[in-house]
């Protein structure tokens, strides 16, 4: 099935907020945790222009941590404005949601 | 020591043909007007020389240090890398935009490969998507703008420049303000700035490093038939006549200093409020 990449983008965007709300973690931790619940290959090269815009819209922010190997980790933390895009995210994803159900169901 | 990879050579040839270019045209300069020279053409000219030798010794070190940078990777996530380190050297990302960004790429690549992932696991097969989503997500946008701002950037320091090699060349005693360079510079000088400057940066962004490397000969070498066309068949042209015999001073005085530095600065502000407006419609 062809996939709306724009819908799916929209989508990542909420679900990382979601993951980073419960944890705060580097972008690769992000890309295996968001394959481990179901996202057919979540590729870095989706996941990591998305993480980088949200920090410079100011919904994450970042810090520096050293890693065994390579240059030092960028972990990504939620800020209060992510916070609240998620919420807004969380709504729209209920309402949308229940409009999608509904309207399959109707399709019997 | 790993062999060096098709880009980097490519590179450093083309580092050491030009530099090579460069000093054999000054000898060649000092030679066929060895009557005229003076202690400051020789001064200028071991300047050029040493700047061209310099240059090489710069791109052989910036090669080195992004195989020690990225010396963890494997040879597959070492090309990509790489290829997306030279894409962001034509970009408009600032330095610390830029070095940031290489260093998140590579930490993911070396998580990646540890992971047992290919590299078009990762980028997804296709690199120039990679790198475009990358940049995209900094928000800079009106690329013909930006273009078009770094041309007068570039354009005012050229102007700077050529003043001030005319003055070191012929008008030492009487002061910087009164050199006057001829127009034939500004020929040679504004299409590298508006247009070989901008076209360089499109084709390294696109991994076309080769036409790249061709575009300031090609201008070079059109400047040169521009000239020796007009000077065989227009010359009776009256600013056909000036380009080639005539100059002016482009700081003639404090007034003009403050404002060439002025639009200098300006185009550092517009460049700065297009991307803070960028940002705000990420």
């Amino acid at each position: 099935m062809a996939r709306d990449t724009q819908l799916l983008k929209g989508l990542l965007e909420g679900c990382i907020l979601a993951l980073l709300e419960r944890e705060v973690t580097y972008g690769y931790k992000v890309v295996e945790k968001l394959a481990n619940y179901g996202f057919r290959e979540p590729q870095e090269a989706t996941v990591y222009p998305i993480m980088n815009r949200l920090e410079k819209k100011g919904l994450l922010k970042s810090e520096k941590r050293p890693s065994e190997l390579g240059p030092p980790r960028k972990y990504y933390i939620l800020t209060d404005k992510g916070n609240e895009e998620l919420k807004c995210f969380l709504l729209d994803w209920k309402e949308m949601k229940l409009t999608v159900e509904r309207l399959l169901e109707g399709r019997k | 020591m790993k062999k060096l990879t098709k880009q980097t050579r490519l590179i450093i040839y083309y580092a050491l043909f030009i530099s090579s270019l460069l000093i054999f045209t000054v000898i060649f300069y000092l030679v066929s007007s060895r009557e005229n020279v003076g202690n400051a053409r020789i001064w200028v000219a071991a300047t050029v020389i040493l700047i061209a030798v310099l240059s090489v010794g710069i791109v052989i070190l910036a090669r080195k240090k992004i195989k020690k940078t990225a010396g963890l990777l494997n040879k597959e996530y070492f090309e990509v890398y790489e290829m997306i380190a030279d894409s962001f050297e034509g970009s408009v990302l600032g330095v610390m935009e830029r070095k940031e960004t290489l260093n998140d790429i590579l930490g993911l690549f070396i998580d990646a490969m540890n992971s047992g992932k290919t590299v078009e696991q990762v980028t997804g097969g296709d690199i120039n998507e990679f790198i475009r989503r990358v940049k995209s997500s900094f928000g800079y946008r009106n690329g013909v703008l930006f273009g078009f701002l770094s041309g007068c950037q570039y354009a005012i320091l050229y102007l700077f420049l050529i003043q001030g090699y005319e003055w070191m060349r012929d008008s030492w005693n009487e002061g910087f303000f009164s050199a006057s360079p001829g127009y034939s510079s500004i020929v040679l000088l504004m299409p590298i700035a508006f247009f070989g400057l901008p076209l360089m940066r499109y084709f390294i962004m696109k991994q076309k490093i080769f036409i790249a490397m061709i575009i300031p000969l090609a201008i070079f070498g059109l400047d040169v038939a521009f000239m020796e066309i007009t000077y065989a068949r227009f010359m009776h042209l009256d600013f056909i006549y000036a380009i080639h015999e005539k100059g002016l001073s482009y700081v003639p005085n404090w007034g003009f200093m403050v404002l060439w530095i002025a639009v200098l600065f300006m185009t550092y502000m517009t460049k700065w409020l297009l991307r803070r407006a960028s940002i705000k419609k990420l």
